[in-house]
């Protein structure tokens, strides 16, 4: 091979192989659905609840069922950007559940992955997979599953206003609960104005 | 040939090597013009140019241009200039300025620290860049004194997770002992290097800096301080075995519950970034095989003598700690690979395949790695 061709052959080498990526596939289905698992939704006990941004501006609103979840979010110390805690009883079907609605500014995907990767650096969850998921209001949502000793907790995040979005942050006894009727039910009713 | 062939390094290998060449008298208007198609992961696909000329019109002055656009939609952007070794006012005095524009579609970072997760973290990659560095060069190129100013402004992350837009300077000072027998392309000697941060300013004919934040990693009440040591050993005319060895400690926040980052270490099986702590340690060997050539090159893409092709072969292990108990150095990682370098003069164009326990690397780039 002459000098010539062999450098024509590297170049080409080089610059074919630099940056050779895969795109990260997601291992979540595209949309919430409806869920699986644990009682329906009850429509008639509904609660409908506002998300502000840190002016007090409404930004979005979602709903929950006030017979399944209970606010428990006045027992807890108080959170700069914590808007809910919806918790359920232990001895309720699929309960055990814990939602925290959280408020955060920037990209969805950076807020849901950055505190991911703390709890999995600091707290010894494991990373279990992630992706973009919309809800029944095309709202794109970045979701991702931990689990830490059989115990399940996913993050869910969506841009509402202006790079104001909002983190639910549900925990539950086992990854299953997390994907419940009741919990897509809360997701596929969150919602922007 | 056999009879001259060197089996084992020498002590006297280590010692103050007479340089093969003198840099400065390089030939004028050598260049190498590499053209790249790339497709990344959470970016699209883009087409683009890397170039690096040496001693343009016999004035001294280098230069590296690289430009890529996307395709097929994809909203990518990158533009990037260095000029190095302008010569100043005194003999031995030179700058160097580097500009960059980039927009991609995604930029990624991980965690600081020990237990890292192998997750990455997206932000928004638009930001330019803006490194001006006067260096004072003695005695060969045997002494180099260098102070670096950066100034960054763009999107970043918080040690929250926020993304934020964000302009400040960061500064260093290095200082470089090089007892090789070349600056660019060494096959004996050794070098020792020791960086440090210094206090950047708030403003600068760069640009001024925007409201402080704590970016990721980047705490501005941290000292981090770089020791290098590296050895050249020949064992032929054509085989050297480098080996490279890393230093990093971060001082200041101690007792902080936050993870305080120094340096990256620099292990080529990893994206770059991906391993820091509060200290780091890292350790390489790579061995270099030249096949010489020395032949005249000269059309579009290449003008200058191509005096060889370099296969190296290279492992490389190292550890980030918050601490420099033991644990520093247990379960090291590891990276190893194999590269190619194609030696034009003054010109070093490197590429390298490493993989490591997360998967391959690769990396196309100007100078070799140490």
């Amino acid at each position: 091979m002459g000098v010539r061709r062999a450098v024509w052959v590297i170049l080409l080498a080089g610059a074919l192989l630099t940056g050779c990526g895969k795109e990260e596939d997601s291992e979540l289905p595209e949309t919430f659905g409806p869920g699986s698992g644990g009682p329906q939704a009850n429509s008639a006990a509904g609660v409908t609840f506002e998300f502000t941004n840190a002016a007090g501006t409404p930004i979005g609103a979602m709903t929950y069922d006030g017979s399944f979840f209970a606010d428990v979010t006045a027992t807890l110390p108080t959170t700069n950007g914590l808007f809910l805690v919806l918790s359920t009883p232990p001895a309720l079907t699929g309960a055990g559940l814990t939602l925290r609605f959280l408020r955060f500014t920037g990209r969805a995907d950076t807020a849901c992955r950055f505190r991911a990767a703390v709890l999995a650096r600091d707290q010894g969850y494991t990373i279990l997979q992630s992706g973009d998921r919309l809800n029944s209001r095309g709202l794109e949502f970045h979701q991702v599953d931990l689990a830490r000793g059989g115990a399940g907790l996913s993050l869910f995040c969506v841009s509402l206003r202006e790079r104001v979005g909002l983190m639910v942050r549900g925990e539950a006894p086992s990854p299953a609960t997390l994907g419940n009727l009741q919990v897509h039910a809360v997701l596929n009713s969150i919602g922007t104005f | 040939m056999a009879a001259q062939l060197v089996l084992l390094p020498t002590p006297s290998d280590a010692q103050v090597a007479e340089r093969r060449r003198v840099f400065e008298e390089r030939r004028e208007n050598v260049y190498l013009i590499i053209p790249a198609v790339a497709s990344l992961p959470g970016v699209g696909l883009f087409v683009g140019v890397v170039s690096s000329f040496s001693n343009m019109g016999g004035t001294g002055i280098d230069a590296a241009v690289t430009v890529a656009e996307s395709v097929e939609g994809s909203d990518i952007s990158a533009k990037a200039l260095a000029v190095r070794e302008i010569p100043l006012f005194i003999p031995g005095l030179s700058l160097e300025y580097q500009v960059a524009d980039i927009k991609l579609g995604n930029f990624t970072t991980f965690l600081p620290g020990r237990n890292s997760p192998n997750f990455t973290i997206p932000f928004t990659g638009e930001f330019d860049v803006q490194v001006l560095a006067p260096s004072l060069r003695l005695f060969e190129r045997r002494l180099n004194l260098t102070y670096r100013l950066a100034f960054f402004e763009g999107f970043s992350v918080t040690d929250d997770g926020t993304e934020v837009q964000q302009a400040s300077h960061g500064a260093s000072g290095s200082l470089l002992l090089d007892f090789t027998d070349d600056v660019i392309d060494p096959r004996r000697g050794f070098r020792i290097g020791y960086t440090t941060s210094l206090t950047a300013p708030e403003k600068s004919l760069l640009g001024r800096n925007s409201e402080p934040v704590d970016l990721l990693g980047e705490d501005k009440d941290i000292k981090v301080e770089n020791y290098t040591l590296t050895f050249y050993f020949p064992f032929s005319e054509q085989l050297t075995l480098a080996w490279h060895n890393f230093y990093s400690v971060a001082s200041g926040n101690e007792g902080s519950d936050q993870v305080v980052s120094g340096a990256a270490i620099p292990l080529r099986g990893y994206p770059g970034n991906r391993w820091r702590d509060r200290f780091g340690v890292f350790t390489g060997l790579e061995a270099r095989y030249t096949l010489p050539l020395n032949q005249e090159i000269d059309f579009l893409l290449m003008h200058g003598l191509l005096e060889g092709i370099q296969f190296a072969l290279f492992y490389e292990v190292g550890q980030v700690n918050p601490d420099d108990g033991s644990a520093l150095y247990d379960d090291l990682r590891n990276s190893y690979g194999v590269g190619i370098r194609a030696l034009v003069e003054a010109i070093v164009l490197r590429l390298d395949v490493a993989t490591s326990e997360e998967g391959p690397q690769f990396h196309l780039t100007i100078d070799q790695p140490f």
